[in-house]
């Protein structure tokens, strides 16, 4: 039982789910093995504070997704019962004084708060919203879901259009320079520049960077609460899979990928079981794990295993509070001054202004827990009832620090967590007015170390894999030797967040990965 | 507007019994809809990773499981193929004493026997004899029993008085788990061994109707088995075999309203205002009080029908409170040294060392009292399956039975729940001295009221679903005259453990309850029931041709 199958794929993640279903849809066997209980990577909510409250413990929420060809090809909506809600609010950043600042899902309500700031701003925003749209809708996005093109190729087509050249001038920037070229309001580019590190990975200063920002205004990316938590979605993908005749295989370990005269044969697991792949082993894990460890340096050319190893991992993990609450979080000074603060999914407080994020930075960098710190705060059962009992509520605070603190071990994390969510909460209280004691039902702390622990392939707690920098995106993500998602293993593939495009939208790489097996294995169109 | 689907049948609850029901309608070509109100499917088949550190997962609700990969349903639904595994350890049961003697239950019997006989020659012999006669018993009438849609007691009697294992049934049927095993058992420690895993399958000690129960489990052998890569594993693959056979679910979601029209139930609305209309049959996989008392609703039921559900009574003694390790090295038991065998067993019993301790129990839960003498069964799961620990650590963890209603409050866990963790692990300690907290590197909890929250089905925390007793046992299941899976709502079945057989994972109620609804629709069944009825009219007839013949 189980000894052979056409295609073994490592990691129960969104991209091998996808990949998965299309290889079930042109015929051949596939397995997922997967090194937890539960699928879907990131995509995952738990009961970790009390039974009853389900938390969203890494992604919490889905964006460009109605746009997404993968999501159409694959029927994962109307076939699979996937359920979304949409808040009214992307993100507020919350000011001083009462003050804030909105992006809204509607061009019209993020233009109304800009106002208050700067008109100046305004108009910036509305100008580079219209003249950017297309680009992004059309030309960005769809690149996404192929591999990554040579050179200049991407670049030209977006040079044809009318807002080409000034798209590409500024997208070459690092966000801060694009933002600070955008806006003359610190409010606004704050409320820019707190969105880079969570959730999309990038730091201000990254060259690139400036793409992030032209898709955060122009994208239009609908940001959206998958019901019930974002297992949910994991869970659509997971049952497209097996309908299509996948099979999942929870907590197996993979120790090796099998290589014989040079090519991926298939895998053993930790109980020393040996599984065969007759056509294609797929990883969907981190590079480092998918060959220093799995495939076994004796098997790769010295230049490649060095190139591997030197894959910079991001500069900032994720540390995480999860609540359980009797009433929702409210910030009743705020959304007294703006109502916007009351719908937002996302509340970011903290910085107060671009010097504020860059002495975040400098911390972080520094090995220190942020003394400005950026903490993103959601309350989801405001928008959906059903992720907590009936009339209670959960909480969640995300926030940037750094994997390793100076002077400490990352299992340090262990015995500091506790001390430092007082901290965290104790910030949040400056704002968040009804986080008494009393409203506490329970809370849980999340460190980046638990992190790395948990999805082996975060090394380090890096949530993107490989830094978001350019010497490590687009045709060089993460280095050009894995670009196509080939490998030089013959029948061995590299697919998730490591590869392009660096997991900016749902099951890009996946699907980029399956038009070139496709044409490897010979499958047909 | 509020979303429509429609579908042949809707089960309610993706807990073993809703998956495996919906398994064999789907199979049968019913368009279904499973609708889960958690996040995770599989009910009890519930396991989380540890909070503290990560590769550590607990296995938070059901773990000894019996036999699955013989049962028709595993067999039909080829969960093997879609990996399902269980581990057999052996022994299967250790109840260590603190004078470092243990009774062990074992694969091969005579060790079994033997562990006894240390204690008393005269039990041990009865021991041998209760297996030796009730071998036939469990084979052709309990286990056919269980795997059946229940047959009414008077005509039972009629089927079993003419044959030797029916006889043999019939005598213990009228009394209770207690009055057998003080009648065939006199050491004390024998008596809690026999006595506490009885309770632990569910069964209350003084239940009328259930000492019947005792013998054949002697019969059948207490051989936990665990599910390699937890207990969910096997929820996530009922799930798959779902997809495989064209079921749909969906989960994060539960049911608010049972349609019903006409006397007949037509669908049902979930919370979040969708309608699923069911054109065949909705089944109910959650307890009677919550199908017919919320969902349904009394003005669609006669009054006499909702007092009997209202009144459907839950166990005061099946409740648990959990303590889950996650730990560096294995829990090292004091019989060790000695023994070396004990530490292959899968359930290890600590604290239990009279029949006194027993009895006392059940007093205190029934009285909402904390168990004035801890006593607990446990595993050391990563011990048998590495995968549940990361590479040379391990998990383990004790169950203590307690009441719900603690002092008149199940909120009350939420204050103790610290300090009672340490009271059981004060307990745990003296039979396993290497649990020192150098060695445990992080603690979970379980509380009695924290089963109910997870799984809105097990009232009370009761993860039998409802009390095992005469009156709600076999064709009284959940109230006499309704041990059919049928309901007073045409269309409308239960399905889940509040029917016969009742809790545990077994899979019967839903394998049971699948065949009525088939049967009901009409549908060819493409599998082949176990029938009870007919194996016992044939082994009669025999019986009866052997008389004639000698005649």
């Amino acid at each position: 039982m189980d000894e052979n199958w056409d295609v073994i794929l490592i990691g129960a993640g969104q991209n091998n789910f996808a990949l998965g279903t299309y290889l079930g849809m042109a015929g051949l066997e596939t397995v997922i093995c997967e090194s937890r209980l539960e699928n879907g990577g990131r995509l995952f909510s738990e009961e970790i504070t009390l039974p009853g409250y389900w938390h969203n413990s890494l992604a919490y929420f889905q964006d460009n997704r109605e746009v997404s060809p993968v999501w159409r090809e694959l029927d994962w909506e109307n076939g699979h019962h996937a359920e979304f809600v949409t808040p009214p609010v992307i993100s507020s950043l919350l000011l001083p004084g009462g003050a804030s600042v909105s992006h809204h899902q509607d061009l019209d309500g993020t233009l109304a708060s800009l106002a208050h700031h700067s008109a100046a701003d305004r108009a910036a925003w509305k100008d580079a919203h219209e003249r950017f749209r297309g680009i992004v809708r059309d030309i960005v996005i769809p690149s996404y879901y192929a591999p990554p093109e040579a050179p200049g190729a991407l670049e030209e087509r977006i040079a044809a259009d009318p807002a080409g050249s000034d798209f590409l001038r500024l997208a070459h920037m690092s966000a801060a320079e694009a933002t600070e070229h955008l806006f003359e309001s610190d409010a606004v580019r704050t409320l820019v520049l707190s969105q880079m590190a969570i959730p999309r990975g990038w730091a201000p200063d990254y060259e690139g960077g400036g793409r992030e920002v032209l898709a955060l205004i122009a994208g239009d990316e609908r940001p959206q609460l998958a019901r019930g938590g974002s297992h949910s979605i994991a869970q659509v993908l997971q049952r497209a899979y097996v309908m299509h005749g996948g099979q999942i295989r929870a907590l197996h370990h993979v120790d090796r990928i099998l290589v014989e005269d040079g090519r991926a044969v298939g895998v053993r697991l930790r109980d020393g079981r040996e599984w065969k792949a007759r056509r294609a082993v797929v990883s969907n894990v981190d590079p480092h794990g998918t060959f220093i460890d799995m495939v076994g340096e004796e098997h790769l050319d010295g230049g490649f295993a060095q190139a591997v190893r030197a894959i910079e991992p991001d500069e900032f993990s994720y540390f995480q509070v999860h609540l359980a609450l009797k009433a929702p979080l409210r910030f009743a000074v705020h959304e007294a001054a703006d109502g916007a603060v009351g719908q937002a999914m996302n509340v970011n407080y903290g910085p107060r202004s671009v010097k504020d994020l860059q002495a975040m930075w400098r911390e972080i960098r520094a090995g220190e827990f942020p003394e400005h710190p950026c903490l993103h705060v959601t309350c989801p059962t405001w928008f959906d009832a059903l992720q907590a009992p009936p009339a209670k509520h959960t909480a969640s605070v995300f926030m940037p620090v750094p994997y390793q603190l100076k002077g400490h071990q990352p299992e340090d994390w262990v015995r500091l967590k506790d001390v430092f969510m007082e901290q965290v909460l104790s910030a949040l209280r400056e704002v968040a007015t009804n986080l008494t004691d009393d409203n506490i039902v329970m809370k849980v702390p999340m460190d980046p170390c638990y992190l790395a622990g948990r999805w082996q392939n975060m090394r380090r707690g890096s949530v993107w894999v490989a830094r978001k920098t350019p010497d490590q995106m687009g045709d060089n993500r993460p280095i050009p030797q894995l670009a196509q998602y080939r490998t030089p293993i013959q029948g061995l593939y590299q697919v998730g967040v490591a590869t392009h495009p660096a997991d900016a939208v749902i099951a890009g790489s996946g699907r980029a990965a399956w038009s070139v097996l496709r044409e490897d294995l010979g499958l047909g169109t | 507007m509020a979303k429509v689907m429609h579908y042949d049948g809707v089960v309610i609850g993706a807990g073993h019994n809703g998956m495996i029901c919906a398994g064999y309608l789907g199979k049968s070509g019913q368009k279904i809809l499973v609708v889960e109100k958690n996040m995770e499917v599989g009910g009890g088949l519930d396991s989380h990773e540890d909070r503290n550190y990560p590769g550590f997962w607990h296995n938070i609700h059901s773990v000894f499981h019996r036999g699955l990969m013989m049962l028709p349903w595993f067999q039909d639904l080829e969960m093997e193929r879609m990996g399902i595994h269980y581990y057999k350890p052996d022994p299967g049961v250790v109840q260590h004493f603190l004078d470092r003697t243990y009774l062990g239950w074992f694969a091969d019997v005579e060790r079994t026997i033997a562990t006894i006989e240390q204690f008393s020659p005269k039990d041990a012999a009865s021991f041998r004899d209760i297996w030796g006669r009730w071998q036939p018993v469990v084979k052709n009438v309990v286990f056919p029993e269980t795997y059946c849609p229940p047959i009414p007691i008077d005509e039972k009697r009629s089927l079993l008085e003419g044959l030797p294992e029916g006889r043999e049934y019939l005598r213990y049927f009228d009394t209770t788990p207690e009055q057998f095993i003080l009648e065939h058992f006199e050491h004390t420690r024998v008596r809690a061994f026999i006595g506490f895993l009885a309770v632990m399958r569910g069964y209350e000690l003084d239940a009328p109707n259930t000492g019947y129960l005792v013998p054949a489990m002697i019969a059948w052998g207490v051989n936990p088995q665990l599910c390699r890569g937890t207990s969910h594993a096997l929820g996530d693959n009922l799930a798959h075999m779902l997809s495989h056979n064209g079921v749909d679910y969906i989960e994060a979601v539960g049911v608010e309203r049972i349609l019903v029209e006409g006397g007949r139930a037509t669908g049902v609305v979930l919370e979040d205002g969708t309608v699923v209309h069911a054109k065949s049959f909705v089944a109910s996989n959650v307890n009677p009080v919550e199908t017919f008392i919320k969902l349904v609703g009394a003005e669609n039921l006669d009054s006499e029908f909702s007092a009997k559900a209202a009144a459907f009574k839950f166990s005061k003694t099946t409740p648990i409170f959990a303590t889950n390790l996650a730990l560096n090295e294995r829990p090292r038991y004091i019989t060790e040294d000695a023994h070396p065998e004990v530490a292959e067993s899968f359930m290890h019993i600590v604290g239990l060392e009279t029949y006194e301790d027993l009895r006392n129990l059940f007093d205190d839960c029934r009285t909402g009292q904390l168990p004035r003498k801890p006593f607990m069964n446990g595993a050391t799961p990563s011990y048998h399956d590495p995968t549940q620990a990361p590479p040379g650590k391990a998990t383990a963890f004790m169950w203590q039975l307690s009441p719900y209603n603690l002092w008149g409050n199940p909120l009350n866990w939420d204050k103790v729940r610290g300090e009672w963790f340490e009271r059981q692990l004060g307990v745990w300690r003296q039979y396993a001295p290497n649990l020192t907290e150098d060695n445990i590197l992080s603690r979970d909890s379980t509380t009695p009221l924290d089963i109910e929250r997870h799984d809105r089905n097990m009232y009370e925390g009761d993860w039998m679903v409802g009390e095992y007793t005469g009156d709600q046992a076999l064709e009284n299941r959940p109230f006499p005259g309704w041990g059919h899976y049928r309901t007073p709502v045409t269309g409308l079945y239960l399905c889940g453990s509040s029917c016969h057989p009742g809790g545990n994972i077994t899979g019967a109620p839903g394998y049971n309850a699948a065949q009525t609804i088939a049967r009901d629709l009409g549908l060819k069944l493409w599998w082949e029931p176990l029938d009870l009825r007919r194996q016992l009219r044939e082994m009669n007839d025999r019986v009866a041709a052997s008389a004639t013949a000698a005649g």
